[in-house]
């Protein structure tokens, strides 16, 4: 039921990557996803075509025309338990439409000082959203692609600023992993990764990571 | 967050005007295409592809239309596509001139 977007105003973030992860993890406890791949560039519907295939409980659909994708999100939330929509990395009609669906929104940031600014002003057109559509859009930032070792001064800057300016923010990051982009070149999932034996450093750190990632978005948003 | 699918879903009242202002107002210029449609919930029967239909006729055949619909449990689109589908097989065997009706 719930549809989730994942959305950024500045491509290669980590949006495919964390709407993945999501997806096939909630599909691997058991529970029917329905993963919309509204990014023209079909990376979502890529990674779905590759040989490893995806989790049975969950379904990946590429986006209908904008006039059509509201309806599409609506008969998802009806058939799914969650729907997860990976959206292009600019502000535009598609992302608009999906946001104001949303039971829930994820910004994911990779920590600079350049991206944190790009992520307030997005964060403000969703509160202008919001505004329009008079309901209220909850969201969270992930810091994407951090070194799972250090954190760099920078970083934790970002991170005070936004929680001083009460910006919600995931406890949990997204380290940058080799697991996380293996996926992409074989197809599946961390957990197929894992039972093909395949060598792929700090896999198991890779799976507590995104299991992580995961329970703590279900905190915010019961199905 | 409750499971009932029937629940009213945000599209219902999507605002598309506003929708549009508040990209323009942070500088996305990019033109919606179309206003989407309020969505009814796609149901066996609702496939989004149909459109509205009116006409007048008789009583007579209004009423065996809808009896044919309710012994079925056809949606009136459906009973109408059955129907055009057996009058065409008809015509396809008599070879009507234009103008003149079927024998009843
Ligand atoms: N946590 C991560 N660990 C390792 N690699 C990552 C991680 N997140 C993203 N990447 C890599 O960075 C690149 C961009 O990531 P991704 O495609 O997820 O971003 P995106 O925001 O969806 O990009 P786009 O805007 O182009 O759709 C990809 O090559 C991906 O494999
Ligand atoms: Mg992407």
């Amino acid at each position: 039921m719930p549809v989730i977007s994942v959305t950024s105003p500045k491509g290669g973030v980590g949006k495919t990557t964390t709407a993945t992860l999501l997806s096939t993890i909630l599909a691997e406890r058991g529970i029917s996803v329905i993963l919309i791949d509204a990014d023209p560039n079909g990376a979502v519907s890529l990674w779905a075509a590759r040989g490893a295939g995806v989790p049975k409980n969950l379904q990946v659909v590429p986006a209908g025309a904008p006039n059509e994708f509201v309806r599409q999100i609506d008969a998802s939330a009806a058939t799914a338990a969650y729907v997860v929509v990976d959206l292009e990395g600019r502000a535009g009609q598609m992302a608009a439409y999906a946001t104001a669906l949303s039971d829930f929104v994820i910004i994911p940031t990779q920590g600079s000082q350049l991206d944190a600014e790009q992520t307030v002003r997005h964060i403000q057109l969703i509160k202008d959203q919001e505004r329009v559509s008079r309901r209220r859009i909850p969201f969270a930032v992930i810091f994407t692609r951090t070194s799972a070792a250090v954190r760099p001064t920078g970083q934790a800057f970002i991170q005070a600023s936004f929680a001083e300016d009460g910006i919600p923010t995931f406890a949990t990051q997204i380290a940058d992993r080799e697991a996380y982009r293996a996926i992409f070149s074989f197809g599946g999932t961390l957990a197929g990764l894992k039972d093909s034996g395949a060598r792929v450093g700090k896999l198991s750190s890779a799976i507590e990571n995104a299991d992580a990632f995961v329970d703590e978005l279900l905190q915010q948003v019961a199905a | 967050m409750s499971q009932n699918p029937e629940r009213a879903r945000p599209s219902d009242r999507l605002n598309v005007a506003g929708m549009r202002e508040v990209l323009t107002a942070h500088g996305y210029s990019e033109p919606f295409t179309a206003a989407p449609a309020p969505s009814p919930l796609l149901g066996p029967w609702r496939t989004g592809r149909t459109q509205q239909f009116n006409m007048k006729a008789s009583p007579d055949t209004v009423q065996r239309f809808a009896a044919i619909c309710r012994a079925y449990n056809w949606p009136s689109g459906l009973t109408l596509q059955h129907a055009v589908l057996a009058l065409e097989e008809k015509l396809a065997q008599v070879r009507l001139t234009k103008g003149r009706d079927l024998e009843p």
